[in-house]
């Protein structure tokens, strides 16, 4: 089969493309390289079945041939770089996902547009069910986000309606792995780097706070599976298991070993990220699909994949 | 206000909204450029300015960029009734996004006051009454309303983006419903539908027992809310709701219609529908407090004006919505 990556080269988007070349499909990636990382393509540039094209998506784009699915990932993703690049992720979102809509619909491919869990807001209620409406702020800080994915996803409900377009939405939690950026100030991030580089991993206050985190090859699995089912409406994907920031950092401290770093705590940021917390019900009874990866055998992975970046 | 004249863009200015707004400010001596692709609007709501010298038209779609030198902008282009938006979901995305992303960009480039027309539809079903500007509303992502409640909420979003990273001088005014001359016979609202069926004789119909409240604004108190705004200080960027909070039960607007009608219409009352919206009222403190504005016109004497609108109407002239919509009789 032949598919379409929007957003190849960044974090989930590189394994995506890694899982669907092992399972023998043809893939075009599309990037413009705004957020998304060369390096995490690059073994990829000799697989005859993989072709790279150096695009954004704000402008319509052609394809030649025919196109069987296309994964929309598109999207400046972590509160840094979508707060760096306010309007670019609100158009990304967009017309963006309006321009993949259209080629959806001349191709007669499928679509998956990857929503987040920031459609919740700041949620009111917990764990976070499909049906459940979140409570989003339209002209808040974080709104660029947030709005835009929840535009994104009454695009894609606008034209099934109209069109009969056939896509697909996931929401997707909290995700970690090899590949992440170093710098968008994720915790897992944050916190293996710090070890590695012998800094103090600053918790920012008693560390009690709880967090939910899914590997990146659970997450794969999940969105090929959420395509390839017959349900348009939103799906949960997330690993709804919690942990507290402090146990993350000693989990990530005894992975690293030998490292002089030390857990530091600093006064809670007055901007607390909200906890969400995934009913993945919808995902576990549609799609069959439950996160398998232990946290300690995914946190290992990515502590020996930052290992070799970072000496 | 100030007492330069300006050349002011108005886009969905042969709409409903955008013809009133196009008055007064032809009416006030700006140079008015009426942008609208004629989509949901009526040219012949624009007839009537077409020879003025102060006054043109563009036929285009604000889904497509244009430059023009502009001081102003006010940007109503957008299908607003359920009937129509919901009629062509992804025309209304595209309209409200795109055309938010095109005005802002041309509102930056050549520096000009930009004003977005949104909705109370960005409160969704809202579990406060009556909403204040800081409720966050509670909206269905992926409802059949979605394509324009998220579409005026994303443009909302925008407006302040372009305000706060490219420090494009903006307003944004949240309109509640409204009513007046020039309403779309065929939007699906209530006072449009009530009105047309007293006319012509027919039942008025009434979803439910009658005892659901509405609010309505005169179009021409809404308009001076509208242009308050656009002159309103700097710091004053909104979201400011515009509405009028006085509330009348559907009974009491139906025999209000029956009586300046002087039609034998009866009242039939049918089952509510299950998706019948809640009811939304706005909180106007904000701008009775910084922009002096509320409602003046008393329903009664704006519905005596709408009727006389629609006395005088040629219906042919207009094309009904289809059935594919699903809030065709709405209360709205």
């Amino acid at each position: 089969m032949r598919v379409l990556i929007s957003g190849v080269a960044g974090f989930i988007g590189s394994h995506l493309a890694d899982a669907l070349l092992s399972d023998g499909h043809q893939v075009v990636g599309v990037d413009n390289f705004i957020t998304g990382d060369r390096r995490s393509i690059e073994h990829l540039a000799s697989q005859p079945a993989f072709s790279l094209l150096e695009h954004d998506v704000i402008d319509p784009l052609e394809i030649d041939g025919k196109l069987e699915k296309i994964y929309h990932l598109a999207s400046p993703s972590s509160p840094v770089a979508y707060t760096t690049n306010r309007v670019l992720t609100m158009r990304v979102n967009s017309q963006g996902t309006c321009n993949l809509l259209d080629l959806a619909l001349a191709k007669n491919a499928r679509l998956l547009v990857a929503s987040t869990a920031e459609v919740y807001g700041d949620p009111e209620i917990t764990p976070q069910r499909e049906d459940y409406w979140g409570k989003v702020n339209p002209i808040g800080l974080n709104s660029v986000y947030e709005e835009a994915k929840r535009f994104a996803e009454a695009c894609a409900m606008a034209y099934q309606r109209q069109h009969g377009a056939d896509t697909r939405i996931a929401r997707i939690f909290n995700t970690y792995g090899p590949r992440m950026s170093i710098n968008d100030g994720r915790v897992i991030t944050n916190f293996v780097c710090a070890a590695l580089r012998g800094e103090p991993i600053i918790i920012f206050g008693d560390g009690t706070q709880s967090r939910c985190f899914c590997y990146v090859s659970d997450m794969v699995q999940g969105l090929i599976k959420a395509m390839d089912s017959d349900f348009h409406e939103p799906i949960n994907l997330g690993n709804p298991e919690e942990v507290t920031v402090v146990q993350l950092a000693r989990d990530i401290l005894k992975l690293v070993g030998e490292s002089s770093s030390r857990l530091t705590f600093a006064a809670a940021q007055a901007y607390d990220p909200r906890v969400r917390k995934p009913d993945i019900s919808r995902a576990k009874q549609i799609l069959n699909w439950s996160p398998k990866v232990p946290r300690i055998e995914g946190l290992a992975k990515v502590v020996d994949f930052y290992r070799g970046r970072i000496q | 206000m100030s007492n330069s004249l300006k050349r002011i863009l108005v886009t969905g200015g042969a709409g409903f909204l955008g013809s009133h707004l196009c008055d007064r400010l032809v009416e006030q001596g700006h140079d008015v450029i009426c942008l609208d692709n004629l989509f949901t609007s009526q040219k012949s709501n624009i007839a009537h300015l077409l020879g003025k010298r102060n006054f043109e038209f563009i036929r285009h779609d604000v889904v497509h960029p244009i430059w023009l030198e502009v001081d102003e902008i006010y940007n109503l282009a957008c299908p607003a009734s359920p009937v129509h938006y919901q009629y062509n979901p992804v025309k209304t995305v595209k309209t409200s996004v795109m055309g938010a992303i095109n005005m802002l960009g041309l509102a930056k480039r050549v520096r000009a006051k930009i004003l977005q027309a949104s909705t109370s539809e960005v409160y969704g079903e809202p579990s406060i009454h009556p909403q204040p500007e800081s409720y966050w509303g509670n909206v269905n992502p992926i409802g059949v309303r979605a394509c324009y409640d998220e579409g005026k909420r994303c443009a909302e979003t925008l407006f302040f983006d372009y305000h706060r990273s490219n420090h494009v001088n903006i307003r944004v005014v949240r309109i509640f419903n409204t009513y007046g001359p020039r309403m779309h016979p065929y939007d699906g609202r209530v006072v449009s539908n009530f009105i047309i069926q007293a006319l012509s004789g027919r039942d008025i119909t009434i979803y439910g027992d009658g005892s659901q409240t509405r609010s309505f604004c005169y179009v021409d108190d809404l308009i001076e809310g509208i242009i308050r705004m656009m002159d309103a200080p700097d710091d004053m960027v909104g979201p400011v709701n515009l509405g009028n909070p006085l509330e009348f039960t559907m009974n009491q607007l139906a025999q209000l219609v029956i009586e300046l009608t002087g039609s034998k219409s009866r009242i039939v009352n049918l089952p509510r529908p299950e998706d019948d919206p809640s009811q939304r009222r706005p909180d106007i403190s904000l701008v009775r407090q910084r922009l002096a504005w509320e409602p003046k016109v008393p329903l009664k004497e704006g519905l005596a004006r709408t009727i006389a609108f629609f006395r005088e109407l040629d219906l042919r002239r207009y094309r009904k919505p289809t059935d594919h919509t699903a809030h065709k009789s709405s209360g709205l």
